[in-house]
């Protein structure tokens, strides 16, 4: 084959994955808006007096943490402070190098409890139990070091009540979190987990830990951000929850059925995106045992995180997103195209194998090919623009159906100016920031490849309103232990 | 040349797909445009509507009103959705009021129509028909109460019960018994509501429901567990019932006539039983039970163990100094750290 011929069948190979990328993307953002009209309809039938009836499940909030200190009191009371009508907070401390414990133990009058322990989940050893002498409903899990997913599977063992939820020790609640997330529990019998959407705080106002006003972010990387996880959640989660795929709920905020999270072997330690990896294997094994269950997406916001504002701590955290794509995908391969797989295992995997997974290494040796062909006189220059272009434009409408997306549900940048930036962020996003993260992508994937070892992920944060006005300033952290 | 035409051909492709793609983005923008001008606007006419009728409302709760703004057709869901909201903080004679404002503003029609149209409009009209009672729309409600959408069914089977009452409680119950895909939550709030006639009738069609539909009815009943007398229990407790019918059946007893069931599911090999029957005799119990709430401080599952120390230390008969005494002579290591640790659970204050 010449490699002229090489370079057109390259073109049309490019072609044709951009537009079944794209298509697919368009697909769900279809089935996101059939599903968010559905939601919206509801709405009005969303009664208090059932929350308030004795008929709601009372929920587990796990709150793993490591290395927290600065954060973490801040983070408990705005949980203790959640309007729901029976929880418990259990923070499980992971063997932290800092005063995470002490701290806790002073703001909370913490006590130690005798450690009588059911442990349906292996983990590293529980060290105490502690117990909360202001806070009846507040519980510290002192533990060996483990990883996330192991100090996750120690908050389990402990919990109490039937469902637990997920929560990252910076996230940023709404006080009606823990009610909007119940209700796909309340109206589908065989809902096994729900996810929430996350929105980027940073540029927000909060106060004692709840959100008071919302804002874009000054940063344009907080920005680009804003954009992308718009279109992830409210189009890609959403819509794939509308077809019972859902892959991932986010480990920042998810609920979870605890008996069915057990049955499944709880969270795997040592696995980078644990998070992602449980629901996965959740769709593996039920579909396998043929348990009929739902998956669900609940659109309201209802979990705020910051975002990462220098480039360094941004490229950690997307290449270890990539790592954990990579590890519950392989980890699990027994869903794709199983004959009992579902829509989970005939279409959302292979869509995120083909286009989450091995997508930055296609995206990369587009390029590269394209570029070399044009170096070497083999494609002129407007052949290379027009595909440039193309990649342009298509990720231009991605972005603005999330945008879109974002208008028709529960729109939070609500004045002009706000929406004029967000508008202005979806152009400048695709020139170098989407490019950028793609070589990210690519980079965690190698790492992916290189079995590097899992660790707790570390992030830069400013994380200024978590503090209390007296309180010292943070150090900031930026290592892994 | 073929290669030549060819990449002609995939550039002048490429070509109309990025076009037709800045199009879409372009309409998704307009698209974007238009909703915030059309959510502005509708903010702006909800606010003047409310600011209009607020007071009417409010007022129609105190005493009848006469005069009322005009209503435009364009404000009905408005009005309604303000409606349900007073409706839903008022009783008696303040409810009646507020019926009757709907009467003079004559929106029968309308709510009538509704229950024809999409969704949206059908969920509006169920709420407020069902706090409305409006006689003439029952028929339109039970047909929906049998739709095949279990939200828009369960609002609609609330209504058809606000509307007629104890005189559908059998139909009722049994159509709650059939439909498994009704949320569950929602279910039992409509089966809290029903009353004695709701659970009367739902007693009754208990015996001659399937498995499924039975274990939906026993989790029906909870609710109305205060001095239920359930029928059959010996039957509903057979090893050979699923333990999720069985651990309904000991969550349902309340009578001391019940406590043999409670003992006998003591001594079952399922733990789960066995939890339900300790949380169970924690309220029921006698100083009987003591002696096998201690041998189930011994149980291999923690669970058991734990509600057996719970059981324990709420016992009128045993209580917190019997259950620090026993710490120190209790031989089993398992048993003993249960013991503490609901100890200190409630020095904490749990």
């Amino acid at each position: 084959m010449s490699t002229q011929a090489w370079l057109v069948g390259f073109q049309y190979a490019v072609l044709i994955y951009l537009c079944a990328i794209n298509v697919g993307y368009l697909l769900l953002n279809l089935a996101a808006v059939i599903r968010l009209r559905r939601s919206k309809q509801d709405q009005a039938s969303n009664e208090p007096s059932l929350l308030y009836a004795d008929l709601v499940p009372p929920i587990s909030v796990l709150v793993p943490a490591y290395n927290e200190q600065a954060t973490i009191v801040a983070s408990v009371r705005s949980m203790l402070q959640l309007d729901y009508p029976q929880f418990e907070v259990i923070v499980i401390n992971d063997g932290s190098r800092d005063d995470t414990l002490q701290t806790l133990a002073e703001a909370f009058r913490l006590r130690a409890v005798p450690g009588a322990y059911a442990t349906a989940l292996v983990t590293e050893p529980v060290r105490t139990v502690y117990q909360s002498l202001q806070h009846s409903n507040l519980r510290v899990i002192d533990k060996a070091n483990g990883g996330k997913a192991d100090a996750l599977n120690a908050g389990i063992n402990a919990a109490l009540y039937p469902l637990f939820c997920g929560v990252d020790a910076d996230s940023i609640l709404q006080r009606d979190s823990l009610q909007n997330i119940v209700r796909p529990f309340l109206d589908l019998p065989d809902v096994v987990a729900a996810g929430g959407t996350v929105r980027i705080a940073n540029g927000c106002v909060v106060k004692d830990g709840f959100l008071k006003a919302v804002d874009v972010p000054r940063s344009w990387l907080a920005r680009f951000q804003v954009i992308e996880y718009l279109r992830a959640f409210l189009f890609g989660r959403l819509g794939w929850s509308a077809l019972n795929g859902m892959l991932i709920i986010s480990g920042a905020f998810g609920l979870f059925r605890k008996d069915t999270v057990i049955r499944v072997g709880g969270y795997t330690r040592g696995c980078i995106g644990e998070d992602m990896e449980l629901v996965v294997r959740m769709h593996r094994l039920l579909r396998l045992w043929r348990v009929p269950y739902r998956i669900e997406f609940v659109a309201d916001p209802i979990c705020w995180t910051e975002a990462p504002e220098d480039l360094a701590t941004l490229k950690n955290q997307r290449v270890r997103w990539q790592r954990g794509l990579a590890e519950s995908l392989t980890a699990n391969l027994g869903l794709l195209c199983h004959p009992r797989g579902g829509v989970p295992g005939w279409v959302a995997f292979p869509f995120f194998l083909l286009f989450e997974w091995l997508g930055p290494l296609l995206e990369v040796a587009g390029f590269a090919v394209f570029l070399m062909a044009w170096a070497a006189g083999l494609l002129s220059a407007p052949a290379v623009l027009t595909f440039l272009l193309l990649s342009l434009s298509l990720g231009l409408l991605l972005s603005a159906s999330g945008i879109l997306l974002e208008e028709m549900s529960f729109p939070v940048y609500g004045k002009p100016h706000q929406l004029a930036i967000l508008l202005l962020t979806m152009l400048l996003e695709n020139l170098g920031y989407r490019q950028l993260n793609t070589l990210w992508r690519l980079w965690g994937l190698m790492l992916w490849a290189t079995r590097s070892q899992a660790r707790w992920g570390a992030m830069r944060r400013h994380g200024h309103w978590q503090q209390s006005p007296a309180s010292p300033a943070p150090p900031q952290k930026d290592t892994t232990p | 040349m073929e290669s030549s035409i060819a990449t002609e051909q995939a550039l002048r492709i490429a070509l109309w797909v990025g076009a037709i793609g800045l199009l879409l983005t372009l309409l998704a923008i307009s698209a974007v445009l238009l909703l915030r001008w059309q959510t502005l606007r509708q903010q702006r006419r909800r606010t003047a509507f409310r600011q209009r009728w607020q007071p009417v409302l409010a007022m129609t709760t105190m005493v009848p009103v006469a005069a009322m703004p005009v209503l435009k057709r364009s404000e009905v869901e408005f009005l309604l959705l303000e409606w349900l909201e007073w409706r839903r903080t008022v009783r008696g004679d303040a409810a009646d009021r507020l019926a009757k404002l709907l009467d003079q503003l004559a929106l029968d029609g309308y709510l009538l129509a509704w229950l024809n149209r999409d969704r949206r409009h059908q969920v509006l009209a169920l709420l407020v028909l069902g706090l409305y009672r409006l006689v003439s729309a029952m028929a339109s409600v039970q047909a929906l109460a049998m739709a095949s959408d279990p939200l828009l069914s369960t609002l609609a089977a609330r209504a058809w019960w606000q509307g007629e009452g104890s005189r559908i409680a059998f139909p009722l119950a049994a159509l709650m018994a059939r439909r498994l895909d009704w949320p569950l939550a929602r279910t039992m709030q409509l089966a809290q509501e029903g009353g004695e006639p709701l659970r009367a009738a739902l007693l009754h069609v208990l015996p001659d429901a399937g498995s499924a539909e039975r274990l939906r009815i026993l989790r029906l009943l909870e609710p109305h567990r205060q001095g239920l007398f359930l029928p059959h229990i010996a039957q509903w407790l057979a090893v050979s019932q699923p333990i999720e019918v069985r651990t309904q059946v000991l969550r349902l007893l309340e009578r001391p006539a019940d406590l043999p069931w409670l003992r006998q599911a003591l001594q079952d090999a399922d733990w789960q039983l066995r939890v339900v029957a300790l949380q169970q005799l924690e309220r029921l119990g006698t100083a009987e039970d003591v002696p096998a709430l201690i041998a189930a401080l011994h149980d291999p599952v923690w669970w058991v163990r734990y509600r057996a120390a719970q059981a324990l230390l709420r016992a009128p008969s045993f209580g917190v100094a019997a259950c620090a005494a026993l710490t120190a002579t209790l031989d089993d290591r398992y048993g003993r750290d249960m013991l503490r640790q609901v100890l200190a659970d409630r020095e904490a204050g749990l």
